[in-house]
């Protein structure tokens, strides 16, 4: 298990911290052989606040205060030391512990700047420092609660190691497996495992941004390509259809023409004759017109900018015009001859203009307002003047030819009227002759003539949606290429979150196991250590914890009896699983114990007290105990590893600390 | 001459660089293998006939200034937008002079690409043929 901490505790120094009166300090047993240290005193005598003390020094509260309100708890200033003070008047407590591996490496130190303030005081401030001792001499740390945490003793764990014996069984209470189980994970150490699994995390939850970002559309492009695809399809298709009808229908009307071209009758083939050569003129005519019409298109948007913006150069023209007119561009004289006729001080009425005169002075405001650009202006102006008249002229070029345009139109379509109107009478001359066949022969022919013209019309409008569709296509085809490609990275970005949903699933398993294999050996040692600390050696059998971190004590009929332990039991169940929690975990820090012993009778007492110290061995050990606790018959079993002895002396000052070691 | 730099190149708005690029590509457009400035141009003069001046969202430039300024036609087009606009101190600043063309081609070109794709069948170019009778036949 990874080693974390290390430090020992060698000095703590108190200053007019609630019981404690004036400085006080002890120093710790440090010493492989002799690493507990006992401090001794009655109730109330200030164990559990020399326990709070060290909480309060190095983490800035104290877990053991009493339930009672604060204004019934021993203020945090002694309160004698108070009760001296003038109103107003300022004091401090203060708290320093020195911390190192064999030598003070640290010095944590935090102090509270008191004000008495009418029969109570008030914090003014705080300040916590820490000083490393380095090669320069003792540096002050810049962030001190950071140094704590992570090289001394670490906050998250600090219950596990500095604890008070007596409050310990609120891990077995009902309903608490909650507590069960933070211990056991804090000090299973899968802080990196958890780190690596938030990191994890983050960056499956930004491929997934990517990805969505992506949002490849394909299927919904290939949709449409299908469907206009199809409709493309269909038109073609319909288009192939459209002129196999319209070849059918011009060879059938030539096979008609053929028939009428060489029909016994003179007047028939004279009138066949003048179709055939008015429909080679009205073709001519069409093709003309659809000439003069594509002609006159492409003449309208070559024009149409000028069009447009006729307004603009009607506007612009007369504003030109205007500033001409008025004289304003370009100016009625150059302004360099003005200035050529003042330097030598001359007026253009020969008027002397000697500098600093009034005169002088009007001229050269009158020469001011002329703008200094008015030259290039009207350079400018003059150039775009032309182009603009250019444009009107275009524009009335444009005007007379659409009205040529116009009437050319209106004549040739004249010209067609004419020529259709003839060849209805032409067909109605042959349909209406004596010979029977020929007004089915004709009536056939204008049936087919009608079918041509609306399979070309159809035809025109099915070349219009042929031509819009492809075009629709060639873009969505282009858009499925710029999907597939975002496509292609989108499966990048997914093969991205599949790894890290594996890796996720395997740190999960790995912390599982992790986890489980710390609580099946907490639940060993837990075991192992009550059944041997306890005094009812053959009324129990097991100490469970299960997956869901409940804890059960099974006695010898195999009946769950946690609920039914006295309290000393449970004592020794929580000192059995601290003890448990300390060896599985990989930190190396002290313990202190606030009244191990406190609810314990004799005989489990001195059990406690051999078999203790084995468990915790090789840790700096501090056992803050009562005399009844500390009986002779304790000490003797603890004697050999007990470097140093205090006594906390209360009286009507406070507390006193004095080193009984020497007593022993 | 005038102080004032010429501009190097004439933007358009990205947002609706498709609308440009579908009028000069595409099979049914009148305006198909056409230059890009060309259809600037006129998109400038509709725009200004219909009042269509917009701010450009995103620019970007495709219109090297130099093609403006050696049509003669074109540039007097834009300065007589600019000019009515305006006044006619104006014309030394070919910068504004674009700037206003680019706002006015901007609005316009949508109106242009709605004719085109908008229209029923085979009337495009007739739809935009008799918007440009309109405007000549409108009183100046």
């Amino acid at each position: 298990m990874l080693q974390v901490g290390n430090m020992k505790l060698l000095k703590i120094e108190l200053k007019n911290y609630r019981q404690y009166n004036g400085v006080q300090e002890i120093e710790f047993s440090t010493s492989i052989e002799k690493d507990i240290t006992v401090l001794v005193g009655s109730n109330g005598a200030g164990k559990t606040n020399f326990l709070n003390g060290i909480l309060w020094c190095l983490y800035g509260e104290e877990a053991y205060l009493s339930k009672y309100p604060e204004t019934e708890k021993l203020p945090i200033i002694n309160s004698v030391l108070l009760s001296e003070l003038k109103e107003g008047e300022m004091t401090e407590c203060r708290i320093k512990i020195i911390l190192g591996t064999e030598q003070p490496e640290y010095i944590v130190e935090r102090t509270a700047h008191i004000r008495k303030v009418g029969q109570g005081y008030r914090i003014v401030d705080t300040t916590f420092t820490v000083n490393e001792s380095t090669d320069r001499g003792w540096v002050e740390v810049p962030d001190p609660s950071f140094v704590v945490n992570n090289n001394l003793l670490p906050k998250k764990v600090k219950d596990y190691f500095f604890f008070d014996g007596e409050r310990l069984d609120t891990f077995f209470k009902t309903g608490r497996n909650d507590l069960v189980k933070d211990a056991v994970l804090d000090v299973a150490q899968i802080g990196l495992i958890d780190k690596a699994f938030t990191h994890l995390d983050a960056s499956r939850s930004e491929l997934e941004e990517y990805a969505k970002q992506m949002c490849p559309q394909t299927t919904d492009i290939v949709d449409k390509i299908r469907v206009h695809k199809k409709s493309l399809d269909t038109f073609r298709e319909e288009k192939t259809t459209n002129e196999g009808e319209k070849r059918k229908a011009i060879k059938a009307i030539e096979e008609m023409n053929v028939v009428l071209r060489d029909y016994p009758i003179p007047l028939i083939r004279e009138l066949q004759r003048q179709r055939e050569s008015l429909e080679k003129e009205t073709k001519i005519m069409q093709a003309e017109i659809n000439s003069k019409t594509e002609e006159n298109k492409n003449r309208i948007l070559s024009e149409a900018p000028l069009l447009f913006a006729q307004q603009a150069i009607s506007k612009t023209l007369y504003l030109i015009d205007k500033e001409i007119a008025e004289g304003r561009h370009p100016p009625p004289i150059d302004d360099s001859y003005i200035k050529g006729l003042l330097e030598k001080e001359l007026c253009i009425c020969k008027t002397q203009l000697t500098k600093g005169t009034l005169a002088r002075k009007e001229v050269e405001s009158l020469l001011s307002t002329i703008f200094p650009d008015s030259k290039y202006i009207a350079d400018e102006a003059k150039n775009c003047r032309y182009r603009l008249l250019d444009f009107m002229k275009q524009i009335d070029n444009f005007r007379l030819k659409s009205i040529e345009y116009e009437n050319q139109l209106t004549a040739f379509n004249r010209e067609l009227e004419t020529r259709n109107l003839k060849l209805r009478e032409i067909s109605e001359k042959i349909s209406k002759h004596d010979i029977q066949e020929m007004e089915v022969l004709e009536s056939n022919r204008n049936q087919l003539d009608a079918a041509l013209k609306d399979l070309e019309k159809a035809s025109t409008l099915l070349d219009d949606r042929i031509g819009r569709l492809d075009s629709l296509l060639s873009e969505l085809e282009t858009k499925l290429r710029k999907e597939l490609r975002k496509e292609d990275r989108a499966k990048i970005y997914s093969a991205g979150i599949q790894f890290c949903d594996g890796c996720l699933n395997a740190l999960s398993m790995i912390k599982d196991e992790l986890v489980d294999e710390i609580r099946k050996t907490i639940e060993t040692k837990t075991e192992e250590y009550f059944l041997n600390l306890i005094w009812k050696k053959k009324a129990y059998a097991n100490v469970k914890i299960d997956h869901d971190y409940n804890i059960s004590v099974i006695n010898a009929q195999g009946m769950q009896s946690l609920g039914s332990l006295s309290s000393g039991e449970r004592q020794i169940l929580a000192l059995s699983f601290m003890a448990a929690l300390y060896e599985v975990s990989g930190f190396d820090m002290p313990i202190i114990i606030d009244t191990p012993l406190g609810r314990i009778s004799e005989e489990p007492r001195e059990n406690i007290a051999r078999c203790l110290p084995t468990y915790l061995k090789n840790t700096q050990l501090t056992l803050l105990v009562t005399d009844t606790e500390y009986t002779e018959n304790v000490k003797q079993f603890i004697c050999d590893r007990v470097g140093i002895e205090y006594t906390l002396e209360y009286d009507e000052a406070g507390t006193k600390i004095s080193n009984s070691s020497m007593e022993r | 001459m005038s102080n004032i730099e010429n501009p190097k190149e004439l933007f358009l708005d990205g947002t609706k660089r498709k609308l440009w690029d579908d009028l000069v590509e595409s099979t049914i457009s009148p305006f198909l293998k056409k230059d890009y400035w060309e259809v600037f141009i006129l998109a400038a003069s509709v725009g200004y006939y219909h009042n269509l001046r917009e701010k450009l969202k995103d620019k970007q430039g495709t219109i090297p200034y130099r093609t403006i300024e050696k049509n003669s036609t074109a540039l007097a087009l834009l300065e007589a937008i600019a000019i009515s606009e305006n006044s006619i101190e104006i014309i030394l600043n070919k910068k504004e002079i674009c700037n206003i063309a680019e706002e006015y081609a901007n609005g316009g070109i949508k109106f242009i690409y709605d004719l085109v794709f908008g229209s029923g069948a085979g009337s495009a170019a007739k739809l935009l043929e008799s918007e440009a009778i309109d405007a000549l036949n409108r009183p100046v």
